[in-house]
């Protein structure tokens, strides 16, 4: 298919106001239809008083603007229907710079400069932005003023149109283009939040920040709200625990190290883990909570060079410290569910690798087990609670393989020797030989060719920069994101009230007499999604329906912190 | 809102044509071909499970000269050419060897391993070489790994038990390998090559 096929074809651009946490407030759309050359222009009047947009919407036209949720946003506010084709070229900007490492953002502007068209200065737009976010009554003049700048976006957008056609992969691009419908019913959906105990925790901040500390960092390695370096040497110094350094002979203190670490360390690590990120990250202003008390934010679709959603960490429930998510609260009369694939990632390696042990270690239910039956570390009857350091140790491997991780990352994070982290990988090389040559395959093509896609088109630049294990993994990433999306668009034709997507799960709301069937239409959803992606071989989920007055609660990893924070500024606590 | 209230009905038949759309993910249409620019000459190592290929057509016999670097302390194997033999009787540490094509676990990364073949000592049997070629022998049919022991002075050996599939041998023939696993400085041609001429203390 190419453009000719369609009818007309339209360049929209609304500009709207859009607050933290809200709805946007639609105040102009202009459309320019690209073969014609007819424009259309709406002030906010004539927006509210119709229900459809002044262009068909129907499958012989086509509707294009740069990041289409945006312009979905505003349908949906008005009460729009859904095109029956976008091209988002945002998108398609992401898609065309996959794995380019530039440091530039993937906005008009940048995309504009990119295919060396002139682009309205991005100083001229934050005037016309800052009007909008003050946003109206509006004097004729203004509205006027908002119209033309409008109209030079949607101009530019057209221009783009012509550079950046050639280079679309066209069909793929509109299935992208649908998931941005389904994007802007997510962030106008929003998740339900217990604001209550929000504005509990936000009037109390500093204090809690004090009262964490003093509950926490019982080895004193923090000065009032400061981590002192020194302290924590001496810290791990006590304790004999190893850590990675800079070559600067600097303890590294990147999260990432912290993460692995805390893995290692249960007991002395992840309580300070947990801290630190608590308190370097947690900017519960930035929450982004309307009156309604939902929290809505722009979903990013495709920011991540695996084709990822990649919401502001900041903004979003699901973003920072895990035990934030104890905020998810659904209203009266309605429940949510967390909807997780199970074992998503090790599913999409064994089918798409063909590797028949894999798969039989995923069917089996306990792959880590599994596995450690295969390469003979226990008896054939041995299970979960009759070895459970073994499944442990297996679990540890099968986890660092998916994450490309060597002999020396996993015996630290699984507290081994390097003998046995070594021994380890070798006997998943040996029970998992084909996943092994498929994933050296990867790496060729990726190597070779200088690109990979996915079963959907999603694609990532590779050059010589680009880390192998990164490159590696993107099979598997890539395609467990079009796997959500494939889900979530088909969870909206049935009807069903999508309000996040988080990684490899979902979170659905509903009524709660609802909630149980929607849950199982939402598995059935994403059962055929896994089809899609994986041929004859589904991949089961699980759920958790969580029902008012209850509220979410990551079980492993946010409870601990939770209720200590709780207990700190008399909030409720969780309870299993 | 419910997203029940929106028209998405119309935008779905994208699903329609997904079969259209699925790009394999095989990974398999680019064919590759290992070049191997070097092969060790060496022993196995006590740690690596290896095989050694049974095939005539991989081994021959050398003489070689053991010479132990006293700066560098690094022992290596000087290849001596056959009608240099009874030029250099004076040189000591010379013994034929027989070279064998192995590969080690787990990715099949071939080595020639040089074999000393039994000599006659005054001591009585040469133990060291020949539990060498006894466990030479048992390489060629499955994976297993060396180690000496002082003990029983000689080699011995630690049979794998896995599963682990048949090795894959290089597609190179033997004197390929050769060529690449000795270079030109470490062949002995002639008297004036340095390593004869430090032996005999002429430089």
């Amino acid at each position: 298919m190419n453009l000719k096929a369609f009818k007309e074809i339209w360049v929209i651009d609304f500009e709207y106001q859009s607050l933290p946490g809200e709805n946007p407030n639609p105040y102009c759309m202009v459309g320019l239809e690209v073969i014609t050359g007819k424009f259309t222009r709406m002030d906010s009047t004539e927006l509210r008083s119709t229900k459809v947009p002044p262009f068909e919407v129907t499958p012989e036209n086509l509707v294009v603007a740069y990041y289409a949720p945006a312009e979905f946003s505003c349908f949906l506010e008005l009460g729009w229907p859904c095109p029956a084709n976008t091209l988002d070229l945002c998108a398609e900007f992401k898609w065309l710079k996959s794995g380019v490492q530039d440091g530039l953002r993937r906005d008009l502007v940048a995309a504009l400069k990119h295919f060396g068209l002139d682009a309205v200065t991005p100083d001229a737009k934050d005037e016309w932005r800052e009007l909008a976010i003050r946003g109206g009554p509006f004097t004729s003049v203004e509205m006027e003023g908002l119209m033309d700048y409008c109209a030079e976006d949607v101009q530019a957008t057209a221009k783009l149109l012509k550079q950046m056609s050639p280079k679309v992969d066209l069909n793929r691009a509109l299935l992208r283009g649908s998931y941005c419908w389904s994007v802007a019913l997510m962030e106008r959906s929003g998740v339900p939040v217990d604001t209550e105990t929000l504005m509990l925790l936000k009037g109390q901040w500093s204090a809690l920040q004090s009262g964490l500390i003093v509950a926490t960092d019982k080895w004193g390695v923090y000065d009032g709200n400061t981590f002192k370096r020194d302290r924590f040497e001496t810290f791990l110094k006590t304790h004999k625990l190893e850590w990675p350094r800079l070559d600067s002979g600097h303890l590294c203190l990147k999260e990432e190290t912290f993460r692995q670490q805390a893995k290692a360390y249960p007991d002395l690590i992840s309580p300070l883990y947990e801290l630190r990120t608590t308190l370097g990250k947690l900017k519960l202003n930035s929450l982004a909570v309307g009156k309604d008390g939902r929290n809505r934010v722009m979903l990013s679709p495709f920011q991540s060079k695996t084709g990822r959603n990649q919401p502001s960490n900041s903004k979003f429930i699901f973003g920072p410290a895990t035990w934030i998510r104890g905020l998810i609260k659904p209203d009266e009369g309605r429940a949510i569910a967390y909807i997780d694939w199970s074992q998503q990632e090790l599913g999409i390696a064994a089918r798409l690798s063909g590797d028949e042990s894999m798969m039989e270690a995923y069917r089996s239910g306990d792959p880590y087990i599994t596995f450690a039956r295969m390469a003979g570390a226990v008896p054939e009857d041995g299970t979960k609670q009759s070895h459970p350091v073994e499944r442990s140790r297996y679990k540890q491997c099968m986890l660092a393989v998916q994450y490309g991780m060597g002999a020396g990352s996993l015996s630290l994070t699984a507290g081994l020797a390097l003998l046995d982290a070594k021994v380890l990988l070798q006997a998943h090389r040996d029970a998992f030989s084909d996943y092994w040559k498929w994933s050296e395959l990867i790496e060729r093509q990726g190597f070779g060719n200088g690109e990979l896609r996915s079963t959907f088109g999603w694609r990532v630049l590779v050059d010589v920069d680009s880390r192998a294990a990164s490159v590696k993994n993107f099979p598997v990433q890539a395609n467990g994101a079009e796997m959500l999306r494939l889900a979530i668009m088909k969870m909206h034709t049935v009807g069903i009230q999508v309000i996040a997507p988080v990684h490899d799960a979902v979170m659905i709301e509903g009524a709660s007499s609802e909630i149980e069937t929607h849950t199982m239409k939402a598995q059935e959803c994403m059962r055929w999604a896994s089809q899609q992606i994986l041929p004859g071989f589904p991949l089961d989920s699980d759920a958790m329906i969580v029902n008012y007055p209850n509220r979410y609660m990551d079980e492993d990893r946010g409870t601990v912190m939770w209720n200590k924070v709780m207990e700190i500024v008399g909030g409720p606590l969780y309870t299993h | 809102m419910n997203s029940t209230e929106s028209n998405i009905e119309s935008s779905i038949n994208t699903f329609a044509d997904l079969e259209k759309l699925r790009i394999t993910q095989d990974f398999d249409d680019i064919s590759v071909e290992t070049v191997y620019t070097y092969i060790p000459l060496r022993k196995p190592s006590k740690t690596e499970f290896f095989r050694v290929n049974p095939s005539e057509d991989s081994r021959g016999t050398f003489l070689f000269l053991k010479h132990k670097d006293s700066t560098t302390k690094s022992e290596d194997l000087y290849l001596i050419v056959p009608e240099l033999v009874s030029q250099i009787a004076d040189i000591p540490d010379v013994s034929s060897y027989l070279v064998v094509t192995a590969v080690s676990r787990p990715d099949n990364t071939p080595f020639l391993w040089p074999v000393r073949l039994p000599k006659k000592t005054s001591f009585g049997p040469d133990t060291w070489a020949i539990s060498a070629q006894v466990i030479l022998k048992k390489a060629e049919e499955t994976w297993l790994r060396k180690e000496f022991k002082m003990g029983v002075q000689g080699h011995m050996a630690t049979l794998s038990k896995a599963d682990w599939p048949e090795p894959e041998f290089p597609d190179l023939s033997f004197k390929e390998m050769l060529t690449k696993a000795i270079p030109e400085q470490m062949i002995i041609k002639d008297q004036s090559h340095t390593v004869i001429r430090k032996i005999r203390g002429e430089i």
